[in-house]
């Protein structure tokens, strides 16, 4: 392979790219620069898929700015804990500062999700221990045994869950399913008479709503999986419901 | 020598770095992905991932860059969504000859096709490199491995789109 042909090979990719962002271009579909009449266009877009976003239109009302928490809590914390969240940017290791609005709000929504899918199956005396996964799955609501841990749970947002469920049970957090289980097995029974609980990522699901998959596991023939929609009420967050299919085992 | 004083040096706000940013960050998933309603969602998660961890991204020594490096992730991790999007195939229907008048304009159509197959780190090698323009280095640092590897994966997927594109020559050297 001569350099000519690696310069034309190139050229004929860059031509490719400048053709395929000119016929997105042409469709209207890229948002043009700011400072035209269509910025708004691309803030309506990323507001159409987020509750971050709603806040954003909130703070161009003169609603809460975006260093409030996107649950809108009214909690404050001087706990001085690395903060990061699940599906965390780029930036991989954790930064230092004050417990930021993220912490909180996802540690209401998991918290919400984790009362909810707790009452099924629960113990007349209630659970002795929840064993959470500390990393969610894409996978976390569709049945399935695969075991792909995303980004994990930041030791923040870990803290606040638990309080955020200690009337429920005291959680222990553990990073394989197995490792909460009776002789490390697929179908072992679960330690100490708890459950595992797997979250999902937090999605936006439009408006004030989020959607959170989940499952709760006690054995082979004792689980759910299912997807809960949440709606922001006030300072936090409400189950309204479940969305797509629901599993039971 | 600093020439702004550090008490005039605001941070930047979601809003501006959004207005600023949002254009080229859409175009950069469109290339990545190959598909612009994939990219208007790999855009949107990373904005609502970057709206929730703000602190961080504002804290970047370059806000913009931090949002980039984000997409990129974001693309290369995103395996369950994209495939369940994108139907590629094995070989290309309808391949042009190369006496056909609008022989570029097919092989462009071919090599974007091409694209889509390739692994999602050639892919992005080469969006960042022929796209982005940006140095090998740096292509490196994003990705997080060695610059010899940015080398050798945009060597394969060149030989890849290569053997792919009709018309274009397929005497290749063998790839270490």
């Amino acid at each position: 392979m001569t350099k000519t042909d690696d310069d034309d090979l190139v050229q004929l990719l860059r031509e490719t790219f400048a053709d395929a962002e000119r016929q997105a271009t042409d469709q209207h579909r890229l948002p043009a620069m700011p400072g035209t009449p269509r910025r708004g266009r691309w803030l309506a877009i990323a507001a159409a898929a987020s509750v971050a976003a709603v806040a954003i239109s909130a703070t161009l009302l003169g609603g809460p700015g975006p260093d409030e928490p996107i649950g809108g809590s009214t909690v404050t914390t001087t706990n001085q804990t690395p903060a990061t969240a699940p599906g965390g940017g780029p930036g991989t290791g954790p930064t230092g500062g004050t417990m930021s609005g993220h912490v909180v709000a996802d540690a209401k929504i998991y918290g919400a999700v984790m009362k909810a899918i707790t009452v099924m199956d629960r113990p007349g005396a209630g659970w002795p221990v929840l064993f959470v996964l500390d990393a969610p799955r894409a996978n976390a609501a569709d049945g399935t045994f695969t075991d792909e841990p995303l980004a994990p749970i930041a030791p923040a947002i870990q803290q606040q869950i638990a309080a955020e469920i200690r009337e429920v049970a005291p959680v222990r957090w553990v990073s394989k399913p197995n490792a909460a289980k009776q002789g490390g097995t697929a179908c072992g029974q679960v330690l100490d008479g708890g459950a595992i609980v797997t979250l999902g990522e937090i999605h936006p699901a439009g408006g004030n709503r989020l959607d959170v998959r989940v499952s709760q596991w006690i054995g082979c023939a004792g689980a759910h999986w299912l997807t809960y929609r949440l709606e922001r009420a006030g300072a936090d967050w409400q189950i309204t419901g479940t969305v797509g299919p629901q599993v039971i085992s | 020598m600093n020439l702004v004083p550090e008490a005039a040096v605001e941070p930047v706000s979601f809003d501006d770095l959004v207005a600023s940013s949002g254009r080229r960050l859409l175009r950069l998933a469109l290339m990545l992905s190959g598909s612009l309603h994939t990219a208007e969602d790999l855009v949107q998660t990373v904005l609502v991932r970057a709206y929730r961890h703000w602190d961080r991204v504002a804290a970047a020594d370059r806000p913009e860059a931090y949002l980039r490096r984000m997409v990129v992730n974001e693309f290369l991790s995103w395996r369950r969504r994209m495939t369940s999007r994108e139907v590629p195939v094995a070989e290309l229907g309808d391949v042009p000859g190369v006496e056909d008048a609008s022989t570029r304009q097919a092989q462009r159509d071919a090599m974007w096709r091409l694209l889509a197959l390739l692994p999602r780190q050639q892919r992005a090698v080469l969006v960042l490199r022929y796209y982005e323009d940006l140095p090998d280095a740096e292509i490196a640092a994003l990705l997080g491995c060695s610059p010899s590897t940015v080398r050798s994966n945009a060597a394969r997927a060149l030989a890849s789109l290569r053997s792919g594109v009709p018309g274009l020559d397929t005497d290749t050297e063998a790839l270490p």
